[in-house]
């Protein structure tokens, strides 16, 4: 944190996230550690959940999907780091139903440990239904916990499996940067 | 050997970039290196200010669109010193469209053709984060970053950095960083806090001259001309000459 003197003109430290970053690496992978511990521990019967381990509910908006934050506020409570970073992710060539589960524990890490969530989409060859919908509703939950989620540098196939189920918009990938790599 | 490439690059607009684009190489190519100097803002700002004002040529534009090779669309325009215009079809290059033309490699395609005896590529970038500047990340290995010493200046190199950091990481690549001290008024408290800042978080990454503001180069664009031709020896002139050599051996604060 930027220590602030008297004669200072300078108030709020916009780069002081910059000597954060290194830290933060550090935190990210105990969190993804934790995560993957906790994909393990899923089927414990007190919590409700759906087969790909996230809970099914009647009301939501989302085709019956939505993220519950719950479970990793339980156990990854104590590694909260104190200060709000940003999370990155990287999806996988290949996203689909099979490891949609690894990428919902990934991003409840993120959602419980970050203010912001930049998910890097440039490898993504093959994304299904399922995950384009989870990140739908990463968008929505993060929105509601005022958590900004960037999908930087989509594919051309990210992109196109967005639009032709009409998510480009919210999943706001329609931007300038589409189809760079 | 293959020529250095450097993106001069800031989204902000008016912090200096085309100031040093030319001036700065044209101080390079006055002590004698192989300059190849890149206008790649459809503002052509850079033309401009060294003289170049032909309305339809084409250039770098054509480079990209693959129509011709960057050699035919260099115009000598100092001794050492090669421009490459915008052209106008590079605004169009901007524009996103639904073809998926739109693509992030294709300046460094360009650049990849064997550029015999030159020294150093410079890009003048245009003051944004679309599709040019994309280009210019992809294709540059060195970036100069000239950076005003007002508070929203600081605001503006953040989000730079952040940008820089995804590209770096989408590319698997590490840009050797360089920032200019721009537009400096050294009697202006906050302008030395602001250039305290930026050694703070870029240790030996801030070329050692600042440049200041001075009217001298303000008014030399409209003639067309560089600093070394409007006001020899005078201090701005001075100013890039000490540039040059920092940015050739290194010297930083
Ligand atoms: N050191 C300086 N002293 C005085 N005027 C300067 C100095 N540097 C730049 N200027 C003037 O400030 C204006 C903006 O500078 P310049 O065009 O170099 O910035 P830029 O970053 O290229 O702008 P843009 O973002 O529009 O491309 C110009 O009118 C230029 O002449
Ligand atoms: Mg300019």
């Amino acid at each position: 944190m930027s220590k602030k003197d008297e004669n200072s003109m300078i108030g709020y430290d916009p780069l002081a996230w910059l000597h954060e970053t290194e830290v933060e690496k550090q935190t990210f992978e105990q969190q993804v550690n934790t995560a993957d511990a906790w994909v393990e521990l899923d089927d414990e019967p007190d919590i409700e959940t759906g087969e790909n381990g996230w809970v099914e509910t009647e009301n939501s908006d989302s085709d019956g999907w939505v993220l519950n934050t719950e479970p990793s506020a339980e156990i990854g409570g104590e590694n909260k780091p104190a200060t709000a970073q940003t999370q990155s992710i990287v999806l996988n060539s290949v996203q689909n139903i099979q490891i949609v589960s690894q990428l919902h524990a990934q991003l409840l890490m993120a959602l419980a440990s970050g203010n912001k969530i930049d998910i890097d989409a440039s490898a993504v060859t093959q994304i299904d239904t399922a995950t384009l919908q989870l990140l739908v509703v990463l968008k929505q939950t993060a929105a509601s916990q005022k958590i900004e989620v960037s999908i930087d540098f989509p594919s051309e196939s990210f992109i196109k499996s967005a639009k032709l189920l009409g998510l480009s918009e919210v999943l706001n990938v329609e931007q300038h940067t589409c189809g760079l790599f | 050997m293959k020529a250095r490439i450097i993106a001069v690059i800031n989204q902000k607009g008016g912090v200096g970039k085309t100031t040093t684009s030319v001036n700065l190489t044209h101080a390079l190519a006055r002590m004698g290196n192989k300059i190849t100097v890149i206008d790649f803002d459809p503002q052509s700002h850079l033309a401009v200010a060294l003289g170049v004002v032909g309305k339809q040529q084409s250039g770098i534009d054509e480079v990209m669109l693959g129509q011709s090779l960057l050699q035919q669309q260099m115009l000598p325009v100092r001794d050492n010193l090669n421009l490459v215009v915008a052209g106008p079809r590079l605004q169009t290059l901007e524009q996103l469209n639904e073809s998926g033309a739109h693509r992030g490699d294709l300046l460094q395609k360009a650049l990849a053709q064997n550029l015999e005896n030159q020294d150093f590529i410079f890009i003048d970038c245009p003051p944004s984060s679309g599709v040019l500047v994309a280009n210019a990340l992809f294709a540059a290995d060195e970036l100069l970053v000239p950076m005003t010493s007002d508070y929203l200046a600081l605001q503006g190199l953040s989000h730079l950095m952040g940008t820089i950091k995804k590209y770096e990481m989408a590319l698997n690549k590490k840009y050797r960083l360089r920032l200019v001290m721009s537009r400096y008024i050294p009697s202006r408290r906050i302008s030395k806090q602001v250039l305290q800042t930026m050694n703070k978080y870029f240790p030996g990454q801030v070329l050692a001259t600042p440049i200041r503001e001075t009217a001298a180069l303000a008014e030399c664009p409209s003639f067309g001309k560089t600093i070394f031709e409007y006001r020899p020896g005078w201090r701005s002139a001075k100013d890039f000459e000490l540039l040059a050599i920092d940015f050739l051996a290194g010297r930083v604060m």
